[in-house]
């Protein structure tokens, strides 16, 4: 059974006038989720993930971050042992907050993440003076 | 708009190259035009709608226009990855039925084994910095689907093996099949697993090469001497995470074939022969379900025992022995999926697997990544006469 991947080279995220508070946060160690304004404000109130600045549902302006409780149940799995210096877990999971996002898992043996685990988000460093990424370990 | 009976594909050409290190990227393309050309009875003046995909060198279609010196009125370069050629008849059919255009040249071509991929330039895509991080390649972007299939529906390894096994079947009677030996499941089992739960036998090949087909109007198909195979309905999607709301139980072909069905007038059951995009056997079997030739989470019992081998099962798959066996040019299946289907239509597949009676096929595709965005493109096609 293969090791958690501890020392794959994970690409810096790079940031955008659009998202650069998310990888500020992402810094201080906080995970952000994209929140819609709220229904009374024209909106759907709904999170989203990636975050962006206008709602993916329901296409309302105005929406902001919001710290997630970094909660989530694993949605998919695929540990990919070819076309990569060394194998690595990736997947998608259900956040609390209700979308499903892309991730890699860590913190455990790679072949033991199984769809339906809980997992908690964990900061993952990049490069140097770059933002962290969020990452999934066993709850 | 119904396209129905406006267009007849009356060329195609499979280039027979599966590596090809002394020729360029744009003579592939031009060789595979000029071969279609051929197949139908026109000459490259002949044509005056062009259309290709992201494999093309140079910006949009531009450079390979002027490369192959076309004089055009109508030009397309629609990009939906490997499904792109199956769209692209499509909007051949209407710009003809528009009266945009009278003969359209649709090209793929790529070496994917000579010469290493480059990613374009440009403005980085704003879902980058939120998936480049986790390592998803093509492997993994389809193996999370069949994870979560496997999880959802109890489908099995054993049963996607079957998808592999059908379509070695196919490719031992093709000489230009890359994989041309038969394989069993127990077999495809035995390979490597390259990213969790496909094995190096649930992918396709990697190979040069490139194709080419000639969609032309009504008055020009009944002018050339080839069999008419029209164009009976057409449909495309495009489907992605989309913030959050993902779904990988089904593909973005359940959205491209009905309207397709429809447009056509017909139902899965009147389907005698499917070129379904194989990049891997995932793949196949989802399109099958979302199409409706089976209930969802049904794929797996439907593809095993056999039932996609011409003259063994129900629905025979893939005649050329698909991405899985024949031939994957710049890792880009929609073109080879419209020519068989051609070939079958115009009862000139390979007489071990040629379907009798074939008067309505169906070409569908999967472009992108299955775990994340990807377009889909569906036609069907009909034998007149």
């Amino acid at each position: 059974m293969a090791e958690p991947s501890t020392t794959r080279k994970v690409p810096a995220p790079q940031g955008n006038p659009e998202t650069g508070s998310f990888w500020d946060a992402a810094r201080q160690g906080r995970f952000m989720v994209g929140r819609c304004v709220s229904t009374d404000k024209g909106g759907c109130g709904k999170a989203h993930y990636y975050p962006r600045s206008i709602c993916p549902f329901c296409f309302a302006p105005g929406a902001t971050l919001e710290q997630a409780s970094g909660k989530a149940v694993i949605y998919t799995v695929s540990v990919t042992y070819r076309g990569a210096p060394e194998p690595y877990a990736i997947g998608y999971v259900e956040l609390e907050e209700g979308p499903r996002i892309m991730t890699n898992f860590t913190g455990a043996a790679l072949e033991s993440f199984r769809i339906g685990d809980p997992v908690k988000v964990v900061f993952i460093p990049t490069e140097p003076d770059a933002p962290p990424v969020p990452m999934f370990a066993p709850a | 708009m119904s396209i129905k009976g406006k267009a007849y594909i009356v060329g195609a050409y499979e280039h027979p190259a599966r590596h090809a290190p002394d020729k360029s990227t744009p003579q592939l393309h031009a060789e595979s035009a000029l071969g279609a050309l051929q197949d139908a009875g026109l000459s490259r003046d002949d044509v005056d709608g062009y259309f290709c995909a992201g494999d093309a060198p140079g910006f949009g279609a531009l450079s390979m226009a002027d490369y192959m010196g076309l004089k055009l009125r109508h030009i397309d370069s629609t990009e939906t990855g490997g499904s792109s050629y199956i769209v692209h008849v499509a909007h051949a059919a209407e710009a003809i039925a528009a009266g945009r255009c009278s003969v359209a040249l649709i090209t793929l071509a790529g070496r994917p084994r000579s010469e290493p991929f480059r990613r374009g330039g440009g403005v980085a895509p704003p879902e980058a910095d939120f998936e480049t991080p986790y390592g998803g390649q093509t492997s993994n972007l389809y193996g999370m689907c069949a994870a979560r299939h496997m999880y959802e529906f109890g489908t099995t390894s054993e049963q996607m093996a079957w998808i592999k096994v059908a379509a070695s079947h196919h490719a031992q009677y093709n000489p230009h099949a890359m994989l041309q030996n038969v394989v069993t499941v127990e077999e495809v089992l035995a390979s490597p697993i390259i990213s969790t739960p496909l094995h190096r036998l649930d992918c396709c090949v990697v190979s040069d090469g490139g194709g080419a087909l000639i969609v032309a109007a009504p008055e020009i198909a009944r002018s050339l001497k080839r069999p008419l195979v029209g164009v009976m309905g057409a449909g495309e999607a495009v489907k992605g995470p989309r913030g959050g709301e993902l779904d990988l139980t089904f593909s973005a072909a359940a959205w491209s074939g009905p309207p397709a069905f429809e447009m056509a007038g017909v139902t899965p059951a009147d389907i005698k022969y499917a070129s379904i995009y194989d990049s891997f056997t995932i793949t196949v079997l989802m399109q099958l379900e979302d199409l409706g030739f089976c209930k969802k989470g049904e794929g797996g019992r439907f593809v095993a025992d056999g039932n996609l081998i011409s003259g063994v099962g129900k629905l025979p798959f893939n005649t050329d022995g698909g991405g899985l066996c024949n031939n994957h040019p710049a890792n880009r299946g929609g073109i080879t999926k419209v020519i068989e289907a051609v070939r079958q239509l115009r009862g000139e597949a390979h007489p071990q697997v040629q379907v009798p009676n074939c008067d309505i096929a169906l070409a569908t595709g999967i472009g992108g990544a299955l775990g994340a965005r990807h377009g889909a493109g569906t036609v069907i096609l009909e034998r007149e006469g």
